[in-house]
């Protein structure tokens, strides 16, 4: 297995092979920047090939839309309206990764799997539980994204608890069916603030996006 | 901004673009000038847009995804693709890097825009939905599958306590 890391690479080597095009095209006379004129034979072959393209297009079409209106979108629980989403209880479960169904439950109970941004993790047992969201902010500090986040008093206490059973396991954070975060607890959260180490800046800001407004 | 203006600043920029996105630097070459023929073509109206070079970038992404660039499968054999700058040491490290480059070229047309403009452009998926034109949920099950084909495990995050006198 890979990590994002092995993607920034092969990205920067792309944009290597691409600056490596460009300084030898700016060497050649001639074929600077100016956009080229197609030539006509080109545009024969393609409106030959669209004409051809055309009915296999509309039969595409046809069937696409049929497809659409049966499929739908496995994730689409993933998306609830934050204004009735907040009506539920944040939980705290005990999780670790699974391997993801084809069809992920949509409500936090016992020995669920759940689908969050990256896989999908089997909640355990539950940990806690509280109403309010939290306060949290993304930001970078020595080149690693983390989420701030401030509890009040009550969530502070089931935070306290629920880490001093989950240390070195995965704490889920889950509302109405969705993973807000599932962090690694490497200590006890025993202050009313914490903060999550995230591997992407993407990630950091969608994890703070979620905690603020579940 | 004049149109040539535009063109000598952000040619470069709009060609590494074209190439993550294509994999190919020819390719690129390719969408790149064609897109920016057209662009000459509509200057006045570009220009005048709160953020001309996001709109370029768009008709990249559109051009890439379009018919017409599908039907078009010529691939010239005397591109010179593969660099021979491995040294012992770190070939372990390139020989990585270049599978990932290949299981990038397999991966379908949208799940790779939406991986680029998420990972290389830096967007947030509401914006890469706006320039797909799909939902914000797409855009995520779509790069939730590039990333398995592409075998990439984002590590878990990991959550640690702030003490009291912050």
């Amino acid at each position: 297995m890979s990590t994002l890391r092995t993607l920034n690479e092969a990205f920067a080597e792309l944009e290597r092979r691409a600056d490596t095009l460009s300084a030898r095209s700016e060497q050649a006379p001639g074929t600077g920047p100016a956009p080229r004129r197609r030539r006509p034979s080109r545009r024969v072959l393609v409106t030959a090939a669209a004409v051809m393209g055309a009915a296999v297009v509309v039969a595409g079409v046809a069937i696409g839309v049929s497809l659409r209106s049966n499929g739908g979108d496995p994730q689409g629980h993933g998306a609830q309206p934050a204004a009735s989403a907040s009506k539920h209880p944040t939980t705290l479960w005990q999780a670790k990764d699974a391997p993801c169904p084809a069809h992920p439950a949509s409500h936090a109970t016992l020995g669920a799997v759940l689908r969050y941004d990256k896989g999908c993790l089997r909640l355990i047992s539950l940990a806690g539980t509280f109403h309010s969201p939290m306060k949290a902010t993304a930001g970078e500090s020595n080149g690693q994204w983390q989420v701030h986040a401030d509890l009040t008093k009550q969530q502070a206490a089931t935070f306290t608890r629920a880490t001093r059973a989950t240390v070195g396991k995965q704490l889920a954070m889950v509302n109405h069916g969705t993973v807000l975060s599932a962090p690694i607890v490497e200590e006890p959260i025993t202050t009313p603030h914490f903060q999550i180490t995230t591997t992407s800046k993407a990630q950091a800001q969608r994890v703070a996006r979620l905690l603020n407004e579940p | 901004m004049e149109f040539t203006e535009y063109v000598r600043e952000q040619r470069p920029s709009l060609l590494r673009f074209a190439t993550v996105l294509t994999g190919q630097a020819w390719l690129a070459d390719d969408v790149v000038s064609d897109v920016l023929g057209r662009a000459f073509e509509r200057w006045d109206h570009i220009d005048s847009l709160a953020r001309p070079h996001a709109y370029v970038r768009r008709m990249i992404v559109n051009d890439y995804l379009s018919w017409r660039r599908r039907l078009l499968r010529t691939t010239p054999t005397s591109d010179i693709e593969r660099s021979s700058t491995a040294t012992a040491d770190s070939s372990e490290q390139y020989a990585e890097r270049d599978a990932m480059i290949g299981r990038l070229r397999r991966l379908p047309r949208r799940q790779r825009a939406a991986v680029v403009l998420r990972y290389y452009a830096g967007l947030p998926d509401a914006e890469i939905a706006a320039e797909l034109g799909c939902r914000t949920s797409t855009v995520r099950s779509q790069i939730s599958r590039a990333l398995t084909t592409l075998r990439i495990t984002e590590e878990a995050p990991s959550m640690t306590s702030i003490p009291e006198e912050r």
